[in-house]
């Protein structure tokens, strides 16, 4: 938008304006990822629609920049054992089971899979891409945890859960 | 139309596919400027952008002026939280070793932040909210009068007799006279 002329700075304000101008302001607490990861929940929410099935799903792909490897690691686990295809106290390996378990054990689930994910061992990422694939190969996009929270598989193969904490109940409960 | 209202265009939904980038480039480039107006505004400046943004990632549509929509967005919300907050008072009597984290620091100021902190202080509200919006939001006169529903030539005189007030109470800072 074009500034009138009649209101230009006048010329012995102009060099103060600057200066103050070299100010700059200070470096904010906005939660950037919290934002974009609701813009992202948005996009998959716009994109269903509510008349669509799972399996119509547009998987979207959203996660990279959403949410990391490794959150994305613990989101799967959690995604599959809400799904009951993972047992935390079935035949997975080790280091598997026991984020699973903790995962199981508390109320706020996301916030516990991203800090969980820092568990896992180099050793252990074979085995998050063979969940990750599995889970690729399956008609199920979406899947909800009870009234407020799901997760959405995503088309690069990440996880989108949603932030509500949820109270979560082993498969083999 | 309001400059700020939706395009009724979704293609520039800021929910479409990719727009999230688009969401954190607006973080990245208006979140301190924003954060800074705000904390004219009310006590809690950061939570207040926040919610301001999260508000725009619900909007079915994006705004046409984005900046704009957001600083009108966290303006109401400050205000409304003012409006709910009895500590103001303590804010506005806050230590000036608080102030300065309006800015960052700069190793060849020419201006001394803590000198702009407290002149800006002691602005009234509605020159200081002029005065932000204008050199750190980059708004142009005619955004700021309908941001703060007065006439364009009303912020004009506004801004210059604040600019003038600040530079009257920095008498202390090396700025450049001209």
């Amino acid at each position: 938008m074009t500034e009138f002329n009649e209101f230009e700075i006048p010329d012995e304000l102009r060099q103060f304006e600057k200066q103050l101008a070299g100010l700059k302001p200070a470096a904010h607490l906005i939660d950037a990822q919290e934002i974009v990861f609701e813009a992202g929940r948005q996009s998959v929410l716009l994109e269903r629609g509510p008349a669509s099935s799972h399996s119509s799903v547009q998987r979207l792909a959203i996660s990279s920049a959403l949410l990391g490897a490794m959150a994305a690691t613990a989101a799967t686990i959690l995604l599959l054992v809400s799904a009951g295809m993972l047992n935390p106290a079935g035949n997975t390996t080790p280091a598997l089971s026991g984020v699973a378990e903790d995962i199981v054990d508390q109320e706020n689930g996301v916030a516990v899979a991203t800090a969980q994910a820092d568990l896992l061992e180099p050793e252990e990422l074979p085995a998050y891409r063979n969940v990750t694939s599995a889970l690729n190969e399956l008609d199920v996009a979406e899947i909800h945890f009870g009234a407020n929270s799901r997760a959405v598989l995503t088309s690069s193969g990440g996880i989108f859960v949603d932030r509500v904490p949820c109270a979560l109940s082993s498969p083999s409960d | 139309m309001s400059s700020h209202q939706t395009t009724g265009n979704k293609a520039e939904s800021p929910l479409q596919t990719g727009n999230a980038n688009a969401i954190a480039r607006l973080i990245e480039h208006h979140g301190s400027a924003l954060v800074l107006y705000a904390r004219g505004l009310c006590d809690s400046p950061d939570d207040v952008v926040q919610e301001a943004f999260l508000k725009l990632v619900g909007q079915a549509e994006m705004p046409r002026q984005p900046k704009a929509w957001l600083f009108h967005v966290v303006r109401n919300l400050a205000l409304n939280s003012v409006r709910s907050n009895i500590r103001r008072r303590n804010r506005e009597q806050a230590a000036p070793g608080v102030r300065q984290s309006w800015f960052e620091p700069v190793p060849e100021k020419q201006i001394e932040i803590s000198e702009a902190v407290s002149a800006l202080s002691n602005l009234d509200s509605e020159d200081r909210e002029v005065v932000v919006a204008k050199i750190w939001g980059q708004m142009t006169f005619e955004e700021i009068a309908e941001l703060t529903s007065v006439s364009a030539a009303t912020v004009y005189r506004r801004y210059v007799a604040s600019l003038k007030k600040l530079r009257s109470g920095l008498s202390g800072s090396r700025y450049i006279e001209d």
